[in-house]
Formats: C-alpha cells, sequence, structure tokens
C-alpha cells in the first residue's frame, strides 16, 4: 500500500510541480509552412478545441492597416499537460505570438510560443 | 520521537498529495516523467484488469516503428488501390495538411476500432461485469463491450465503428480479445492504413505487475495485407488511481470542420 501511496505522490508531485511540454502530435511536417516570425497584437478569441485550438488577434501593421490572424496549438489534452487552460487567454489581451506562417500567405500559422504582457511564456 | 514525527508528517503529506491528485477533475494524462516513474510493482492480481489506465505518449501517437511503415505487413493489390485514396495527416502517406481527409480529424467521424487503440488511445478505464469487460476511453468519450460470456463472434455481421468483441482469460494475467466486423469507413491509424469489412483483430493484455498492463495489437486482414501484422507490440499502460477524473477530449465535427475551414484549407499553396 505505502509503494502504491509514493507512486501516486510522485504523480501528484510532478502535477504539481509542473509537466514537461510534449511534442504536438500533429506536428508542422506537413503544415506548409516558412521560417518563423514574431507577431504582436490584441486577443479577439481563443477557441479551446480539438484537434487543435485556435487564437485569433488583431495585428496593426506599420501602416495602420489591422488584420486578423487566426493561429493553431495542439489539441486540449496535450495543451492542458503544459499548463494552458479554456481561460489562458481573453478577448482584450495584448500578446506576442512566434508563429510558423503558412507559405500561402494567408494569415494563419502554427504558434511555437505565446507570451503574455508579464513575460509568462506558453509553449 | 523527533524522527517519527516528521516520518509521519512525511507520510501524511504524502496521502494528501494522493487524495488531492486523485480527487483532480479532468486529469489530462501523464507526462513522460510521470509515466516513466511507474514501475510494474507487485505481482499482478488474477484475471484482472480493473481500475484506470494511462497508455502515454506513445499511446497517444503510435510507436516510431509503426508510423515509420515499418511493422506494416505489405499491400495487396486491393491495400494499394484503398491506401492511395487516403490523405493521412501522419506516417510515410502524409499528405500537406490543406489536402487531408482523416476521416476522424477532418470529418469528426468516430475512431472506430482498433484505430482507437492505434491512435490517440488516451487514459481508459477498464471494468469487470459478472459477463463483460467494459473499456471505457477518455477519447471521444466512447466505449467498447467484450463480451465473457462465452458467446461466439457473429458469422456475417453488420458492420460497426467499433465491431463485435468477444473476451477470454488465456491464463491468470493474459486477457484475450477478438473482434470482427469493423466497417471500412475508418482506418486502422492516423496513417491512412485502410482496412476491409474481413478484418480480424486480436488485444492481448498481459498485466504485468500491479501498476502495468502491455498490450498486443494484431491485424489480421487478408483482403488488404498480404500476412497479420502487429500494430501495438506490448505497449504499456500505466496505472492512475481508481478515482482518477478523466479529461473530456472529444472531436467534435464542428470543431475538426472548422480547423479545417479557418486554418487548414488557407494553408494550400499554388
Amino acid at each position: 500500500m505505502s509503494k502504491r501511496i509514493l507512486v501516486f505522490a510522485a504523480i501528484a508531485a510532478a502535477v504539481l510541480l509542473g509537466r514537461a511540454p510534449v511534442l504536438a502530435h500533429h506536428g508542422a511536417a506537413t503544415f506548409d509552412t516558412e521560417g518563423e516570425i514574431t507577431i504582436k497584437g490584441t486577443v479577439t478569441e481563443w477557441v479551446w478545441s480539438n484537434p487543435h485550438s485556435i487564437l485569433r488577434l488583431e495585428v496593426k501593421a506599420a501602416d495602420g492597416t489591422v488584420k486578423t490572424w487566426s493561429v493553431a496549438t495542439a489539441n486540449i489534452a496535450d495543451l492542458s499537460k503544459r499548463g494552458w487552460s479554456r481561460r489562458l487567454f481573453k478577448p482584450g489581451d495584448e500578446v506576442t505570438v512566434l508563429i510558423q506562417p503558412a507559405k500561402s500567405g494567408e494569415p494563419v500559422g502554427m504558434i511555437r510560443t505565446v507570451t503574455l504582457p508579464g513575460g509568462q511564456k506558453y509553449q | 520521537m523527533r524522527t517519527r514525527v516528521m516520518a509521519l508528517a512525511v507520510a501524511a503529506a504524502t496521502l494528501c498529495a494522493s487524495e488531492a491528485m486523485a480527487q483532480t477533475w479532468s486529469f489530462p494524462g501523464l507526462g513522460n516523467a510521470e509515466f516513466n516513474a511507474i514501475t510494474p510493482g507487485g505481482p499482478p492480481p488474477r484475471r484482472d484488469l480493473t481500475g484506470a489506465w494511462d497508455p502515454g505518449q506513445a499511446g497517444i501517437a503510435g510507436g516510431e516503428n509503426y508510423f515509420s511503415g515499418r511493422s506494416v505487413a505489405p499491400f495487396t493489390a486491393r491495400g494499394k488501390e484503398m491506401v492511395s485514396r487516403n490523405q493521412p495527416g501522419h506516417g510515410p502517406y502524409s499528405a500537406k495538411v490543406s489536402e487531408g481527409n482523416d476521416p476522424l480529424t477532418t470529418r469528426g467521424d468516430p475512431s472506430g476500432f482498433p484505430r482507437i487503440v492505434n491512435y490517440e488511445f488516451r487514459p481508459i478505464r477498464i471494468v469487470h461485469t459478472p459477463n463483460a469487460v467494459l473499456m471505457l476511453y477518455s477519447f471521444n468519450q466512447t466505449w467498447r463491450i467484450i463480451w465473457t460470456d462465452g458467446r461466439k463472434l457473429p458469422e456475417d455481421p453488420d458492420p460497426r465503428w467499433f465491431g463485435y468483441s468477444v473476451g477470454r482469460w488465456e491464463n491468470d494475467t493474459t486477457f484475450i480479445v477478438d473482434t470482427v466486423g469493423m466497417t471500412d469507413r475508418t482506418w486502422v491509424d492516423s496513417g491512412g492504413f485502410p482496412h476491409s469489412e474481413g478484418m480480424k483483430v486480436q488485444e492481448r493484455y498481459q498485466r504485468t505487475g500491479v501498476n502495468v498492463i502491455e498490450l498486443t495489437v494484431t491485424i489480421d486482414d487478408p483482403e488488404i495485407y498480404t500476412k497479420p501484422w502487429i500494430s501495438r507490440d506490448r505497449l504499456p499502460l500505466k496505472r492512475l488511481p481508481d478515482n482518477t477524473d478523466f479529461l473530456e477530449q472529444v472531436y467534435a465535427a464542428s470543431e475538426v470542420t472548422g480547423y479545417k475551414e479557418d486554418i487548414a484549407s488557407k494553408t494550400k499553396t499554388q
């Protein structure tokens, strides 16, 4: 019994101390991307869903025009393991997002990291 | 005395931690370090798979050999024709995401069996009843009934997403499940490997300790593959506290088609 408790305690400790990132099982290998870019903008929607969650944000260009980007990340189980949640972002949040943009030129891409104004980084 | 008090305090904290973890809602599954830390423990109980189990990262994504296609048997002519239609997101037949036609991840179809144990095999609860073993999958909140009441498999079944299953104990630690009658609308895995409705699948659940079950899955489908092949080779399932509440991870059709429309279709290059 005590051994079993210790095993579960080890699991509990790991849960409490945070989890190592797990590679997304839907890798970007078949997502036709090109390099990495950083976009900064204002969150308009955070879609907590499967097989990919989607962050939408308005990004203002140097000429003042605003473009809405939709950038995807992993499924909710893998994100939960990495400390993300349904309530992580809300409309109006200012975020900095490192993405792999699609080669198509459309404002879509895969998220590498998201940094909140306080400096907290999620990957 | 002081040492004993300290030991008791540590034990109490340990118990609280384990109960706190067990009573957490929506547990998403073990991280790699936690998974690897769980050892077989003591000798397995007799003829019992009861409990909450986690197949870990390998359960989610499939083994390296599997997705490379090296362990899959050669196709028959019919198998070659069927696989040529599939545009999967993984493995040797991977297509660009804008062209994917995976029934699960682009249309929201059920995983079906055996895909439910070959891809996105997330935490599972196994329940024994007097005449069946129930497999309750956290992925897509779905289930199978493995009949253990001695019935025979149907001879000419109407195809179902999850087929028809019967189970028996080969010995005190090995539970064998035979399944037939799966619709050919599903893939065997996320690599686009097809199957016919004549496919037979055998699962072998080997309880190697209190905390571990090893699962081996054999695919036998002579219409599509020239010989039987193993899609899971002693995949370890690690034990979770019995009262772990699982995350609800459903691939709803509205969500998967939303991703396809909002992101995947816009990645297409000329």
